[in-house]
């Protein structure tokens, strides 16, 4: 019985109905699109791991590996494996052309062990390639990016270090480096037994050494990684899996998922909200029958069961236009994707993500209708005799109903963006915007209560009916204020971050960013670029070391949890597992200031009794941890060196100088091995690419950024990152206007009477289209308004939050934006009631 | 199947003043006794109808219905009383819009769970001379014939009571003739207990006993 009245409610309701399943369906389609991306994401990092890793296992450091920490490892994992050892380090590569920085890979012959590496004359390169080309001759296989950036053809030769390479092939295809969005240089493949002869690594030079197994009997891998870690304590000695490298690769796909999630998330609670106030329409215009029904006999528990069952069929027949919308929605987001990664994952939308999805609609669905449902304790039925007036009410008088509503999207936001931090702000930005939305809202219809009197009778029709129908006006409100503040955030960032690039530029920005100086070409440096008139400038050592100790307690190494952890808890363990770079500096630089503690500018006297100062940067010491007080040592080439932290500063990193999250004071470490980094000027490109080709020739060890390229193509990768994000961020926005059609659809047929009213006292078709239109056309454009400077309002704070720089404001989105919603909002308003404009008034004579 | 009311009171409050509507009442009604009650607006009656058909509780007194006293009934058992054993029209008909006659007239016995409910109903509706219009919905029908479907409606289930609230009042006088002759020649043949609600006289006087409900008291009328 239950099943047939509820299936017979939503078929005999089926206008009113298809609108909670087209609301509830725009909602899902984002959800299930990113989570949809994100499962065939999963699966193909699952299934192509080892390729990523291209190997079982890998051992690496950011320094030599010690021989008896190999040994440890060649131990416990065994005999029969096959080993291959890699160098990856920074250096320039230099052309006739010019000169640019590079990822060399040093690799031996069985590299790969698993994947391949795809060449564009044809060769695929794998494990049992026999006579790889590179080991037969000073040879290299390099990205394709240096044909355009060096004008590099195969067979040309370039320099690295101290050796004329022959660029052998181009790589179309690296089967290691699957989601690479952005790089800062273009890997080259070289023999590793040619590395010493190419003089590129020195003392302070920044590489990775790694070694890959290839382990035949690879059970209790877990196990041996323990034994492994419990004998090579320092937390820079990584070992990495398949899994780990996986997820390592994809980590800038994964935060972008992230806040595609949580945009989708935004569309979803724009659904709940127009899916609540059809719902409760639903209710009231129904009421009388729920009061018939409890009459005949009907008791309350099974009215509840109907109604849920009702829910619980509506949530299945929203699956079938939410999966019709993703599988269209799915190849564009990739498409995106591909721009990104060049990679062509193929997303397909899982059934698992589908119950998920269906999970979340009926209980979300639940929980919107579940106080409406309450409701009805409270009804009635003898109000159905005739002495009564049955005018049913459904107002919730105490909002706290829907606090189990709230509690489900603060998990939602969690989990969706793996972080305890950003879901907390996405859930208490978006229920704090939505409060002052909704005071706006309600000021905004209070003032129309004061109506000039001489404006049109239409026109004050329209405006008592939004002042004195506050809970719809409010939901439109609502809803396109929220579409309009999302679809204007994006754009205010980026035109910001452009701008303060572009005024960087032409300011501060430097050319050319320089490290692994080593001490004794200072000067020598100094003495070549002066020569051009070109100062070195912010020189600042580099002091690598591992950070032993905080306040006497061993630093021990993080092992991220395998179920589901924050990226707090990533980020955090990724801190913990590296060494630390140290420098120290007289004065800091405009770059940074101190937001707490005192100044480190004293130089140290080391016959003091005090230990010295350090003062760390704002983040950093928030993803260790540590706070002003806190006493850390430090090991530097096995000598101990403390230091109380004094200061923490905020660093303004896009400024692209020298900056470093541990500060020493002055006078603590001169003495200690180190490197240097430095940068130079604003350049002409002519001279820029004349002092690199130069500085390469005589300083082959030296690397160098181009900061102008760089920035380019991290605004370009932005760009197109955000592309993307707009795609969600225009779901949202359609999903409000769906809950702005559905709001004026229902209210057009709920004011039939009233419309009707109007005509049989004389007023012409017009007039009346004219009440609706100015309407909601006026709140639209208010609510648009309101949700567009709000976004003004948001940007501001991510701006200066997230990079430290001042909002620039671009007036063009806005404008736009407000425009294309309030006409499209009349244009709603003239198709809902074009049937009820044109009705004949005989009909409300008649009764019907 | 006997109703009897004895000592029944209601009030209510309007803000502090105490309106007593049904005071100390009593009547008993016998089986398949068909019995009028009529009063001004405002006396009463549809509280009395409703206190009889378990939709609200007396401050005081007992409803008894086939020896059973349902005031003290729990919500539960006092819907599953009227799901059994007791009906109601109503002036406005109230039926539930989205179903056509048949679907309507069945709902009682799908309530109850009954097995051949729509053959049940197509009879019925035949004998109220509706066979032509199973499938209408309420808006497809007139006064007369929505009523019609009501009447069918109470009388599905064979209720042992019958509690009809102003049941021609929505009606022209010919058309609530001729609704009303056949209501009662249905009650009479279903030998169902019946109480009418209503203003018309001539209505009454076709019951076996009438009453007038005035200062919260039923009074037999003797015409």
């Amino acid at each position: 019985m239950i099943f047939k009245f509820a299936f017979r409610e939503i078929y005999r309701n089926w206008n009113i109905n298809l609108f909670f399943v087209l609301n509830l369906s725009l909602g899902l389609i984002g959800f299930l699109t990113v989570d949809s991306f994100k499962t065939t994401l999963q699966k193909y990092i699952s299934e192509n791991s080892k390729r990523i890793l291209s190997a079982d296992l890998a051992v690496s450091a950011r320094r030599e590996i010690t021989k008896d920490e190999l040994q440890n490892v060649r131990n416990i994992i065994g005999n029969d494996v096959s080993e291959s050892q890699i160098f990856d380090f920074f250096a320039m590569i230099s052309t006739p052309s010019g000169s640019k920085l590079v990822l060399v890979k040093a690799i031996d012959q069985s590299y790969p062990f698993y994947g391949e590496i795809e060449l564009e004359s044809g060769p695929v390169i794998s494990e049992k390639t026999p006579n790889k080309t590179i080991f037969t001759a000073p040879k290299a296989w390099v990205y394709p990016e240096l044909k355009y950036q060096l004008n590099l053809k195969r067979g040309e030769k370039f320099r690295l270090g101290n050796i004329e390479f022959i660029l052998d092939d181009f790589v179309i295809k690296d089967s290691s480096q699957t989601f690479r969005l952005t790089s800062l240089a273009p890997r080259v493949f070289i023999d590793r037994s040619l590395l010493n002869k190419t003089g590129l690594i020195k003392y302070g030079s920044t590489f990775t050494q790694s070694y890959l197994f290839k382990i035949k009997d690879d059970k209790n891998i877990s196990e041996k990684i323990s034994q492994i870690y419990s004998l090579n304590k320092d937390p820079a000695f990584r070992i990495e899996t398949p899994a780990s490298a996986g997820e390592d690769s994809s980590r800038q796909l994964d935060y972008l998922s992230d806040f595609l999630s949580l945009v989708a998330l935004v569309a979803l609670v724009l659904s709940a909200l127009g899916t609540a106030y059809l719902y409760r329409l639903y209710l009231s215009q129904h009421i009388k029958e729920i009061a018939i029904y409890r009459s005949l006999g009907l008791q309350q528990d099974s009215l509840f069961k109907i109604y849920f069952c009702q829910i619980f069929l509506l949530g299945i027949l929203s699956l079938i236009p939410t999966v019709i919308g993703v599988n269209l929605l799915l190849p564009v987001l990739s498409q995106f994707i591909e721009q990104l990664t060049s990679l062509n994952l193929n997303p397909l939308v899982s059934g698992k993500s589908v119950l998920i999805t269906y999970v979340l609609a009926f209980i979300s669905s639940c929980l919107i209708t579940l106080p409406y449902l309450l409701k009805l304790n409270q009804l009635k039925p003898a109000r159905l005799f005739s002495e009564e007036t049955f005018s049913p009410e459904l107002k919730i008088d105490n909002p706290l109903v829907f606090v189990p509503a709230l509690v489900v999207l603060y998990f939602l936001s969690v989990w969706q963006s793996h972080s305890l931090y950003f879901g907390s702000i996405f859930f208490g930005a978006l229920v704090g915007l939505s409060l002052i939305i909704s005071l706006i809202s309600f000021g905004f219809l209070q003032s129309l209560s004061k109506i000039p009197k001489k404006m049109a009778w239409y026109f004050r029709i329209a405006l008592k009916s939004l002042s004195r129908r506050k809970n719809q006006s409010w939901a439109v409100f609502l809803a396109i204020a929220i579409g309009s503040l999302l679809i204007n955030l994006l754009p205010q960032m980026k035109t910001s971050l452009k701008n303060d690039f572009a005024v960087e530029n032409q300011t501060k920005l430097p050319s050319i960013f320089l490290f692994d100086i080593q001490d004794d070409q200072i000067e020598d440096l100094k003495n070549e670029l002066i020569k051009n008139n070109i100062p070195l400038l912010n020189v600042s050592p580099l002091v690598r070391s591992r950070l032993l100790k905080v306040n006497d307690q061993n630093y021990e190494r993080a092992i991220e949890p395998q179920n589901f952890k924050t990226r707090e808890e990533e980020s955090a363990a990724r801190s913990r597992n590296r060494g630390v770079n140290l420098s120290y500096r007289e004065v800091l630089t405009d770059t940074e200031k101190i937001i707490s503690g005192v100044s480190i500018d004293k130089k140290y006297d080391p016959n003091s009794s005090e230990l010295p100062l350090a003062s760390l940067e704002k983040r950093f010491a928030e993803r260790m941890n540590l706070k002003l007080g806190d006493v850390l040592s430090f090991d530097i080439q096995g000598v101990e060196i403390k230091a109380k932290v004094a200061s923490v500063r905020q660093v303004r990193w896009n400024s692209f100088r020298p900056n470093f999250f541990i500060l020493l004071q002055d006078g603590v470490l001169n003495e200690a091995p180190k490197t240097f980094i430095a940068v130079l000027p604003q350049l002409d490109e002519n001279i820029k690419s004349l002092v690199l080709s130069n500085l390469n020739r005589q300083f082959p060890n030296v690397s160098a950024l181009d900061v102008r390229r760089t920035v380019e193509e991290v605004l370009q990768v932005s760009e197109k990152m955000s592309w993307s994000l707009e795609l969600m961020a225009a779901l949202a926005l359609a999903t409000g206007y769906v809950v702005l059609f559905s709001i004026i659809q229902t209210q057009v047929q709920t004011r039939r009477w009233e419309l009707n009213m109007y005509k049989i006292l004389g007023a012409h078709f017009f007039e009346l289209r004219w009440v609706l239109i100015f309407e909601f056309t006026l709140i639209s454009f208010v609510a648009s308004l309101c949700g567009a400077f709000l976004s003004l309002f948001l940007s501001a704070i991510l701006m200066y939050e997230m990079f430290g720089i001042q909002l620039t404001i671009t007036w063009l989105p806005i404008l736009s934006t407000v425009i294309f919603i309030s006409v499209t909002s009349a244009l709603i308003a003239i198709w809902c009631s074009r049937q009820v404009v044109r009705e004949k008034p005989l009909v409300l004579l008649q009764g019907s | 199947m006997s109703l009897e009311i004895n000592a029944l009171s209601k009030h209510f409050f309007q803000g502090e003043t105490k309106i007593d509507v049904l005071h100390d009442l009593n009547v008993l009604v016998k089986s398949a006794e068909i019995v009028a009650i009529l009063g001004q607006s405002g006396s009463g009656k549809s509280t009395l109808l409703s206190l009889i058909a378990g939709l609200e509780k007396p401050n005081s007194g007992k409803i008894i219905i086939d020896d059973v006293n349902i005031v003290p009934l729990s919500e539960r058992q006092v819907t599953q009383f009227r799901a059994n054993s007791l009906s109601l029209v109503f002036q406005q008909y109230h039926l539930i819009s989205h179903l056509t006659a048949i679907e309507n007239v069945s709902l009682p016995l799908e309530i109850l769970r009954t097995s051949d409910a729509e053959l049940r109903a197509e009879a019925l509706l035949k004998d109220l001379g509706l066979g032509h219009r199973l499938h209408h919905f309420p808006n497809q029908l007139s006064g007369g014939e929505c009523q019609r479907v009501a009447i069918a409606r109470a009388l599905v289930t064979n209720p042992k009571v019958l509690l009809a609230d102003e049941p021609s009042g929505n009606l022209d006088i010919d058309t609530g003739e001729k609704v009303m002759e056949t209501f009662l020649n249905l009650v009479r043949k279903h030998k169902t207990t019946t109480v009418i609600v209503t203003h018309n006289e001539n209505l009454a006087r076709k019951c076996q006993r009438s009453f007038r409900l005035k200062a919260g008291q039923l009074i037999e009328i003797n015409w």
